[in-house]
């Protein structure tokens, strides 16, 4: 029986195998199109469809080698179902090495704001409609991939949206078993591919792995990659026990806390370390050198990212924080 | 609203009969403030206090030309009240004449719905709306197209009924543009002429030009809108000019283009165009036409993309407000 088509751009996956393409999500000012990586990796046998995107934020590249990663070591025989990678979305903030588009100036250009898209609104949105419309189609199953600011991070979150969607959602979150992890709430992230696809039924999660542009190792990326293969065995599209992670803490949601004055920063906590009120998380110094107040923690909870220094501006993000941590 | 005679914004100290200058700090860089340069003319006697700032949009400054121009024309001691000047109400966007804030790429103008503390932006959006408040009883912000678009000259304000709103269409009227937009549109909830008109003082924006081509008549139109708010307000002596025949213009669509290119207006800011009536067009680097944009109703064009300016596919083309009345 013929395999039912999955195109992604030029990328049509009409048998087991590997297909490459590209999908257009806009165009450049001389016309020529903003096309996007596709790689679609078929199974012999048919099942879930897992979908990977990374470099939603442009700037945040470890994803895209877990991708990558995590694409060498499929074998469409061995692979039962489809995996289908964008591991770059926001191409023109990926080749800028920033968060969103340069070309975007008027709007939000937040692309994980602005799911499902509009494909008649501002480049962001068009980018939005043009990649989620696939998305609906195909995926079974999103993980996005995301990163913060030091190369500590590693923490995820699932759409906590109850039902079976909820229900599948931890158990992909669960399977890739960061011990910080984030049950979220339909009320927060309102645009982001997370939501959106959970919303319309499709089980998703975010992983938060590493720093910004170059700041994540080999370590994290193999790492990432094996909890990723993780949740391929849980879903049944690899053979093979699945890893049980232990008990994870669970957090109620999280918090921003942002910087009310700026200098030179030097953090004291690491990314997974306890904090209280008042907890001391690093010390701010002015340009002459001198001590300029210590920067206190407004809650307590689990650090899920904290500012590396080594300078810092007012209304920059200061550190983000796990609440009310439980392990389940 | 009769004003003590002494106030403050940031640095800047009203002093009567005086032209006096300051800063107000809005942030922190790593190693020193971000801060607006404050002009305040401060009149002999008590009176009300208008607020101008420019440059929210930092390409945007043509508004603190046409205030520097009103300023030396004016003499103080014939003044009630004050007129208090915020040249770059975003410093670090003005520095770099960017629309948005490059810290945080935030367009500063939709962060006042609800102020907060949080990222850069927000907190300078705080600082602006909460010294504006205290101060003022009356705001003008002073917009104009940027680098990359054209607008004409006419005026904004929030239309809810509230008797703040009643005042700000009333100076709306005193800046002496042919077209004032009576906004409802959630997307300018966040802008701080709808917060202030929302907090119960009079707040309006005034459109003109670009920043691209800061032209003398642009300036002058400028130094004539603030001067005739500040007639209306009874800061400067003189009557209200007579109303002039305004059109109101009512909810904006805003126009996108899909594919990228070179744009070419087919017509001009300011006019009023039907329904399907051709407003530009998309040459690609070929020279072929692959895009035409057309108005989606009988509107009045509020923005244009400059002739010629490369744009990317979403580029925001054209404002497009119905038309309310003549």
């Amino acid at each position: 029986m013929a395999m039912k088509e999955i195109v992604v751009g030029t990328a049509i996956s009409k048998a087991a195998g590997r297909k490459k393409g590209s999908l257009r999500i806009g165009t450049l000012p001389d016309g020529s199109p903003m096309e996007i990586p596709v790689v679609i990796v078929r199974g012999s046998k048919p099942g879930p469809v897992l979908w990977l995107h990374g470099c939603v934020h442009g700037n945040e590249y470890c994803g895209t080698f877990i991708i990558h990663e995590m694409l060498s070591r499929l074998r469409p025989a061995a692979l039962t179902g489809t995996v289908v990678a964008l591991p770059a979305l926001n191409i023109t903030a990926f080749q800028k090495g920033q968060r969103m588009s340069p070309f975007e100036g008027f709007a939000g250009g937040d692309l994980n704001r602005n799911f499902p898209g509009d494909a008649t609104g501002t480049l962001t949105q068009q980018m939005a409609y043009a990649i989620y419309k696939p998305l609906k189609r195909h995926a079974t199953h999103l993980v996005d991939f995301h990163t913060a600011m030091t190369e500590d991070v590693a923490w995820a979150l699932y759409a906590d949206v109850g039902g079976k969607t909820g229900k599948e959602s931890e158990k992909m979150a669960r399977a890739f078993g960061y011990r910080s992890t984030l049950p979220a709430p339909p009320t927060i992230l309102g645009g982001s591919a997370l939501m959106t696809a959970a919303k319309d039924g499709i089980p998703a999660m975010i992983v938060e792995c590493g720093g910004k542009g170059p700041a994540f190792t080999q370590e994290a990326m193999r790492d990432g990659a094996d909890r990723l293969e993780n949740i391929l065995r849980a879903l049944g599209m690899v053979k093979g026990a699945v890893v049980d992670h232990g008990k994870l803490n669970y957090f109620s949601n999280f918090a921003w806390v942002h910087a009310t004055k700026g200098g030179l920063f030097q953090r004291s906590v690491r990314c997974g370390d306890r904090i209280e009120p008042g907890s001391v998380l690093g010390q701010y110094y002015d340009l002459h050198g001198r001590p300029n107040g210590e920067a206190l923690a407004p809650k307590g909870g689990i650090v899920l990212a904290i500012h590396p220094g080594p300078m810092i501006g007012s209304g920059e993000t200061l550190i983000h924080i796990g609440l009310d941590p439980r392990e389940v | 609203m009769a004003k003590a005679l002494s106030f403050k914004v940031g640095t800047a100290r009203a002093r009567p009969g005086a032209w006096t200058t300051g800063t107000l700090t809005l942030g922190e860089y790593p190693d020193a403030p971000i801060t607006t340069p404050v002009n305040i003319l401060c009149g002999a006697r008590p009176g009300p206090v208008l607020w101008v700032q420019s440059a929210i949009h930092g390409a945007e400054c043509g508004g603190a030309l046409g205030l520097l121009r009103l300023f030396k024309d004016l003499d103080p001691k014939r003044m009630k009240g004050a007129i208090v000047g915020v040249m770059a109400a975003n410093p670090t966007a003005f520095r770099l004449l960017a629309r948005n804030t490059p810290y945080d790429g935030e367009n500063m103008n939709r962060l006042f719905e609800k102020p907060s503390r949080t990222a850069h932006s927000r907190q300078a959006a705080a600082t602006l709306i909460d010294t504006a408040m205290s101060v003022a009883d009356a705001v003008m912000d002073m917009h104009s197209g940027g680098l990359d678009t054209e607008v004409p000259f006419y005026a904004i304000y929030w239309e809810d009924g509230s008797p703040a709103s009643k005042r700000a269409a009333e100076l709306a009227r005193a800046t002496g543009v042919d077209a004032i937009w009576r906004s409802t549109d959630s997307w300018l909830a966040g802008a701080m002429y709808t917060a202030v008109t929302k907090r119960g003082k009079p707040a309006i924006i005034v459109e003109n030009g670009s920043g691209a081509e800061l032209t003398d008549r642009v300036v002058d139109l400028n130094r004539d809108a603030i001067a005739g708010v500040a007639r209306a307000l009874g800061i400067t002596p003189g009557r209200a000019r007579p109303a002039r025949r305004i059109l109101a213009v009512g909810t904006c669509d805003l126009l996108y283009n899909r594919r990228g290119g070179f744009f070419l207006p087919a017509v001009e800011v300011g006019t009023v165009v039907r329904k399907g009536q051709m407003i530009g067009r998309v040459m690609d680097s070929h020279g072929r036409i692959v895009e035409e944009l057309a108005s989606p109703k009988r509107s009045y064009i509020a923005a244009l993309v400059r002739e010629h300016r490369a744009i990317h596919s979403g580029t925001m083309c054209a404002e497009c407000c119905e038309i309310l009345r003549d």
